[in-house]
């Protein structure tokens, strides 16, 4: 019974510094500027699928079956490439309408009526069910994987598919479909009170994030040539998972801030000791929580006046005003972003999510917020 | 011939369902305490098989020794998560979730790092011994229907739980407590409830619960490894999500039922499906029920 | 966030700078990438890989070294196995690096596939020898050698010799759903059977890491065949057969790939496997002398003073012999040379038997890999025993 392996007691009593600093030397004296584009190419490959998801989040719809999406449309780009022999930029359009199409059924199984928790629990069952279809499916290659994909990605394809997509995020957020999103990732029963079609919505911001994210899983099947359903698997999801919760909901550049911390890390940090990758994802992840879980660009900024402490004993002792409720701009920052704000409960809570208000804030609490069987305040 | 062999498959899906059932209630207790999914829970279970491992490796080679050492860690690993991953985040949900993940990952991890990744054999306390229920031992292939002394036990350990975990949430103080903070931590506050200790204790047990599902899980099926944990809570969650959050007894009827279903397919020639089934009856259950089978209606509130 | 810019800007900069320090301190050495699965879902075989390879370093380095007194060094490149973009990216990189000779790739099949496209322009020797799958391009690009031995060439062999010992007719498979590995030989396996007229009475697929095997045992045990066939990675393999045997079933395991010859099959099964049958590269019986000589060098540096090294830990310290010999043959230490080096190799003698390159493709051809049975402590032996 040895459980604990004896090579890592081994490293732990003799370290050799001098061949420590001569691998890590290597590796970085390894670095061309080619492998830095070759790595820059699979950021930004990935970025387009994390924002992708950023819209989906920007829109309150929280999934941890992102690689879902990214699968489907990798197998479909795969599929009008080999199978069916069409060019590249058919399997692009296809891939992308698979894309959709998948997001569509998200958004028809869990996105239309679950909210938070259960939506993420929801996508990553549908995830792990397309998975076994998958591995099961002797057309798809099963276990073996779908090969023969031709190496038509190039560089151009992946830097102006990136463009595009920031663009569309761009104006998207700007847009009344925007403020709609933002509304609905709030308070949807207040959204549609106002008169927003909350479905409708939400489906849109599937059909979006399905489109991006299908382009990019075209993108993947064209460079790396080999497709298995185990790479599309919870980890890849969380990868995703991780950009636009680093970033922040205000913008899109903090996904991919947080999305360039998250892939670029563990290449800085574990290439010499590979082993501690994953851990160090769950250190990123906790640190994140502790000490900034709204983001680096947080969707309700913090207010900086006021003190830390402890904001809850703070806000027992100040009685919560009535309800001053005003539909109108915020005060808080951010250009004209409609939503119920209370005017003066930003301060009671420190923490916030990255969605904005926090669960306790004494307005929603109020309104039965813990009934929500965990659902979340929005 | 048939019909009997679907028989055996079905006790031996009861008793994997009742380690499902155990992992189920040790999240239904947090979720019910603090509104959040705990998915460190896995790393409770982790620790607490890979306690036993370890007062092995240090020599001391009694099993229920280990026991004791794998239950006293996966304690103190609820105790770490509590004040690392939830504490901090002053009862936001959401945060909480993440952060959890955040935990079970680095936990994971390290234990991975340390054993390398590898499956690890399992002491027993006694060998199972296998009694006939029904049918000839002596035909090969012919009706036999045996339960083992194992499965007994864990199907009696599982009930064993559920109830012991019914009687203190409905019996003792630090129970009531417990679900007093779950319905408004403010009302607890109210009424004199020390909200910080009841979500330490909450911890502790479930966490406590889990170490004992690990090392259960060890002995029955003679293996573990370092992400037994992921892999059961995944489970877990199903089990959770079809019979509703809070409810006990249903995570008892639902786990048995998730084993059962996994059995069954494996004896009804979709065994490449196991998995599928499991998740789609999850997603079903999500689409038309969210409050579970056992929920109540409320508890969960529809968006449109 | 300052402070984490800070810290990335210091993460960047600070190897940098100590780099310009230890460039000045170099000593003769060939630094070639090993590339395995050092995170990850197949940690497991990665880290027992590079051991397998570091003892034959060692070895090596110990007795002079390459091409008259040039050390040779392994350096890790982590594959992050199941991902396929990585390694595409480190591949590009070492062959962007002029330093680089050759790269040992102990992936799976899906990784060198994902590359294939790539090394027909790169024109380094990508040597990968423990990437067994059925080969479904064309050619190697003329670069990649492969040294396992083919289960299609193998299994026929062992499946009838099966029928001899056994008087086997009916079959249950049991296998990995989805784990390549497993699943292509399960493939190849089911052809073989087929065409020798076995009768497979039933189909057990299992997730990978998966620990409960108890609906499969009683499938076994109610349809009752003469054999059961594993195409499992060792553990979960291991894992079936001590659930199998615990309920009194005492069919014959007989393997369809390298299930059986991996370590951990022995260890899961707490001893039940013994008896079990398959074929790997070497038996720990085997009376050669360089055999022998790796299994005592093995129970030295583990300690294990009973059991004998696993299939895996082989494949590794032979591919490392095999590049020893081939940086000592080559003509230069340029890429090409390296490569036709490879080709050049003929009959040489390794602890898995003989090794030739050279045929239009870059398969070895081996002499006849060895069918084994599991004997005492997990010793691989030679079956049938004489």
């Amino acid at each position: 019974m040895d459980p604990i392996s004896a090579d890592f007691l081994a490293r732990f009593g003799d370290i050799d510094l001098q061949k420590i600093w001569r691998d890590l030397y290597l590796h970085y004296t390894g670095v061309t500027w080619a492998f830095l584009f070759d790595l820059l190419t699979d950021y930004s490959l990935y970025l387009i699928s994390a924002l992708g998801l950023y819209v989906l989040f920007f829109a309150g719809q929280v999934s941890l079956g992102h690689a879902g999406i990214v699968g489907v449309s990798a197998y479909i780009a795969g599929i009008v490439s080999v199978k069916l022999g069409l060019s590249f930029y058919v399997a692009l359009l296809a891939a992308g309408l698979a894309g959709m199409l998948t997001g569509f059924v998200f958004w028809y199984l869990v996105g239309l009526r679950l909210t938070l928790f259960y939506l993420a629990i929801g996508t990553f069952a549908i995830t792990e069910a397309l998975q076994t279809l998958a591995l099961n499916s002797d057309y798809l290659g099963a276990a073996l994987g779908f090969h023969g994909i031709p190496l038509a990605t190039k560089w151009y394809h992946v830097f102006i598919i990136l463009g595009l997509v920031m663009f569309a995020v761009w104006r998207l957020e700007q847009s009344r479909f925007g403020l709609a999103m933002r509304a609905i990732r709030d308070n949807p029963t207040v959204a549609g009170a106002m008169g927003i079609n909350v479905a409708r919505t939400k489906l849109l911001a599937w059909l979006f994030a399905g489109f991006c994210t299908g382009l990019a899983g075209c993108l993947h099947a064209h460079r790396v040539t080999i497709l298995t359903p185990p790479e599309f698997s919870i980890l890849m999801s969380i990868n995703f998972v991780l950009a636009p919760l680093l970033g922040g909901l205000r913008t899109f550049w903090g996904t991919i801030i947080g999305g360039a911390i998250v892939w670029w890390l563990p290449w800085i940090t574990t290439t010499d000791d590979p082993r501690w990758r994953l851990a160090l994802y769950g250190v990123i992840l906790v640190a994140l929580m502790v000490f900034r879980p709204q983001g680096i660009f947080p969707a309700t900024p913090t207010r900086t006046t006021g003190f830390r402490g402890d904001q809850a004993a703070r806000a027992r002792s100040v009685a919560p005003r009535p309800a001053a409720w005003s539909i109108s701009r915020s005060r808080e920052g951010g250009g004209g972003r409609p939503g119920i704000t209370a005017p003066g409960t930003g301060f009671a809570f420190e923490r916030r999510t990255i969605f904005g208000y926090a669960c306790g804030d004494p307005n929603h609490a109020a309104a039965g917020c813990r009934a929500n069987g965990g659902g979340g305040c929005s | 011939m048939q019909f009997g062999f679907l028989v055996e498959q079905v006790l031996i899906g009861i008793a994997t369902g009742a380690i499902y059932a155990i992992i189920a209630v040790g999240l239904n207790l947090i979720f019910g305490t603090m509104n959040v999914l705990n998915m460190a829970h896995g790393s409770a279970i982790m620790i607490g098989s890979f306690g036993v491992l370890l007062s092995y490796y240090v020599g001391v080679e009694n099993f229920w020794i280990g026991c004791a050492v794998g239950i006293v860690l996966a304690f103190l690993t609820g105790l770490l998560v509590e004040r690392v991953a939830v504490r901090p985040m002053k009862g936001n949900w959401w945060n909480t979730k993440i952060a959890t993940i955040g935990m079970a990952f680095v936990l994971e991890n390290l234990v991975t790092v340390i054993t390398e990744g590898r499956p690890q054999l399992y002491p027993r306390p006694f060998n199972p011994v296998y009694y006939v229920v029904y049918g000839d031992i002596k035909t090969p292939g012919g009706t036999l229907i045996e339960i083992s002394n194992i499965q007994l036990m864990l199907i009696a350990l599982s009930i064993l739980m559920v109830v012991g975990m019914v009687l203190f949430l409905y019996r003792t103080a630090t129970g009531k407590a417990i679900r007093v903070v779950a319905q408004s931590p403010d009302i607890a506050r109210c009424v004199g409830i020390d909200v910080k200790r009841t979500i330490v204790v909450g911890f502790a047990v479930s966490a406590t619960l889990a170490g004992i599902a690990g090392i259960l899980n060890g002995v029955t099926f003679g293996s573990t490894y370092s992400f037994i944990g992921f892999q059961l809570i995944l489970k877990g969650i199903v089990v959770l999500i079809v019979a509703g959050i809070g409810n006990m007894r249903g995570c008892l009827w639902v786990g048995m039922l998730l084993g059962v279903i996994e059995s069954l397919s494996v004896g009804l020639g979709e065994s490449t499906y196991r998995d599928f089934i499991a998740y789609s009856g999850m997603v079903l259950v999500l689409v038309f029920r969210p409050w579970g089978l056992f929920g109540e209606e409320g508890r969960v509130q529809r968006e449109v | 966030m300052k402070k984490l810019f800070a810290l990335l800007a210091a993460a960047v900069a600070l190897p940098l700078a100590l780099g310009a320090t230890g460039a000045a301190a170099q000593e003769k050495v060939i630094r070639i990438p090993f590339a395995t699965a050092f995170s990850g879902p197949f940690i497991q075989f990665g880290e027992r890989l590079w051991r397998g390879g570091l003892y034959a370093t060692e070895e090596i380095n110990a007795a002079g070294g390459v091409r008259n007194g040039i050390k040779l060094e392994f350096y890790k490149i982590d594959t992050r196995s199941p991902e396929t973009a990585p390694f595409i990216a480190e591949f590009r990189r070492a062959c962007e690096n002029k330093d680089v000779p050759m790269i040992l790739a102990n992936t799976a099949s899906t990784q060198l596939f994902s590359v294939y496209e790539y090394a027909k322009e790169c024109n380094m020797a990508i040597f990968a020898p423990t990437a067994g799958a059925h080969w479904v391009f064309p050619d190697y690009g003329k670069w990649i050698y492969r040294f396992l031995p083919t289960p299609a060439t193998v299994l026929p062999v062992l499946y009838t010799k099966v029928r001899e010992e056994f008087k086997a007719k009916t079959v249950a498979l049991s296998y990995t759903l989805d784990d390549q590995f497993s699943f292509q030989n399960l493939k190849v396996a089911r052809e073989v059977l087929e065409k020798q007229g076995y009768q497979v009475v039933a189909d057990l697929g299992t997730k990978l890491k998966e620990t409960n095997f108890g609906p499969q045992v009683a499938e076994v045990r109610a349809k009752n065949p003469d054999i059961v066939i594993v195409s499992h990675q060792p553990d979960d393999g291991g894992k079936f057969v001590l659930q199998l045997r615990e309920r009194g079933i005492k069919t014959q395991i007989v393997d369809a790939g390298f299930t059986i010859s991996g370590a951990d099959f022995w260890k899961l099964s707490n001893g039940e496997a013994r008896g079990a049958v398959g074929f790997t590269t070497y038996a720990s019986d085997d009376p050669r002398p360089i055999v022998q000589a790796w299994v005592k060098k093995w129970q030295e540096k583990t300690g294990a003073k009973d059991a004998a090294p696993d299939a895996f830990e082989t494949a590794t310290y032979d591919a490392v012999k095999v590049i020893a010999e081939v940086l000592n043959k080559a003509k230069s230490l340029e890429r090409k040379d390296i490569a036709d080096a490879f080709n050049a190799v003929k009959n040489f003698d390794t602890v898995t038997g003989t090794v030739s390159w050279g045929g239009a493709f870059g398969e070895a051809e081996r002499n006849n890999p060895t069918l084994i049975t599991i004997g005492d402590n997990g010793k691989l032996l030679r079956w049938p025993q004489k």
